[in-house]
């Protein structure tokens, strides 16, 4: 399904992503007082196995922030934070105080409002960009095995097609309190309205 | 774990079937179902790593997923496993994972773990497998080893420690 996809069009991907990525670690710089470097996103086109490579290994343990986007383009985004990392935006959104070893419902809760807060900052980039309106779900939470936590998309993504296309945006704080990736995983089924939306864009 | 013993690791919508000294594993598994067969008389085994419970839409091609569909991983597990002298009436299944990572949005997860589990106990039913081992739902990821020849299972999550289990059929 993937496979008639053009070079132009990667970079294209690529570039709403570095765009929709650069606001939200704008608005994690304001919540944070860090400064907040992104890193080139990567576009792949990925066979089910390889998708967890980047995340430090399958049984790493990570935080995964999981949203639905609605809309005028289907798909989903998964904010992905290893666990020290989200141990480390913990304090700094709570004064520097240490986190306690299990995470509570007041841990848990600001985390879910960071990744709405994130999510919804790098969709309305896109958003703007694109003129399609790109609307998050509420998240969905789990601290777990990296591997064990995508699977829940792959497993979406499979019902349609054999292989994942992955917009990965890596970030991190300068001064190594956390990092962090994003994943947008357009639906296969509307990955057309997004080319369509920029080819628009390169002949305005 | 510290054992020479080679590892294979069974991929998302992989299957493989080993004989001799090895172990099989899948690590992280989520929402997906690891499907286990085995003739432990004959010391043989397998393990597919299912994604779905549904049937597989017509002409469609799974060339790279065999084991994408339950429906056709048990079919393809047990035929190896025959294959490779297994005999269908001393075979056993175990199935592991199927569990719902994602609190508090039911929408977002409509719990296709336990759909992946219940569909592969219905075929394995229809098949008169017998199940002898059953460690599926709950809401952590979990890390499989398979220890062949003597059909040793061997799971463990992020906050419990490894647990054994023998599908040997004696005592465990």
């Amino acid at each position: 399904m993937f496979k008639q996809m053009k070079d132009e069009d990667l970079d294209a991907l690529k570039e709403i992503s570095n765009i929709g990525a650069g606001n939200a670690v704008t608005a994690l710089h304001q919540m944070t007082h860090r400064v907040v470097t992104l890193e080139v996103p990567a576009v792949n086109v990925l066979p089910f196995s390889s998708v967890v490579e980047t995340l430090g290994g399958p049984e790493e343990e990570v935080l995964g922030l999981f949203f639905r986007i609605y809309g005028g383009s289907r798909g989903n985004m998964l904010l992905v934070l290893p666990r020290p990392s989200a141990e480390g935006l913990l304090a700094l959104l709570f004064n520097g105080s240490t986190p306690r070893r299990a995470l509570g419902e007041m841990e848990i809760s600001a985390l879910k409002e960071v990744g709405n807060i994130l999510t919804s900052s790098y969709l309305t980039a896109v958003s703007a960009l694109l003129n399609i309106a790109l609307i998050p779900s509420i998240p969905a939470f789990a601290m777990d095995m990296a591997q064990a936590v995508v699977d829940l998309l792959l497993i979406e993504l499979a019902e349609v097609s054999d292989q994942a296309l992955v917009i990965q945006t890596d970030f991190a704080s300068r001064d190594h309190s956390f990092s962090g990736h994003f994943f947008f995983l357009p639906d296969p089924r509307s990955i057309e309205t997004l080319l369509a939306a920029i080819e628009k864009l390169r002949h305005r | 774990m510290e054992d020479n013993r080679p590892v294979h690791t069974v991929f998302i919508g992989q299957l493989c079937v080993q004989t001799g000294s090895c172990s099989l594993a899948v690590y992280g598994l989520g929402s997906c179902v690891a499907l286990l067969l085995c003739d432990p008389e004959a010391g043989v085994g397998g393990l597919a790593h299912v994604l779905l419970p549904g049937e597989p839409p017509p002409g469609t091609e799974r060339a790279g997923l065999p084991a994408k569909y339950g429906v056709e991983a048990l079919p393809s597990l047990s035929k190896a496993l025959v294959g490779v002298g297994a005999r269908p009436a001393r075979m056993r299944a175990a199935l592991v994972g199927g569990a719902r990572l994602f609190q508090g949005a039911e929408l977002l997860d409509t719990g296709i773990g336990a759909r992946n589990v219940e569909r592969l106990k219905a075929l394995l039913a229809e098949g008169a497998v017998p199940l002898a081992l059953e460690l599926t739902g709950g809401s952590q990821g979990r890390t499989l080893r398979f220890d062949l020849p003597e059909c040793l299972l061997r799971v463990r999550t992020l906050r419990g420690g490894w647990e054994s289990f023998g599908l040997g059929g004696g005592a465990a």
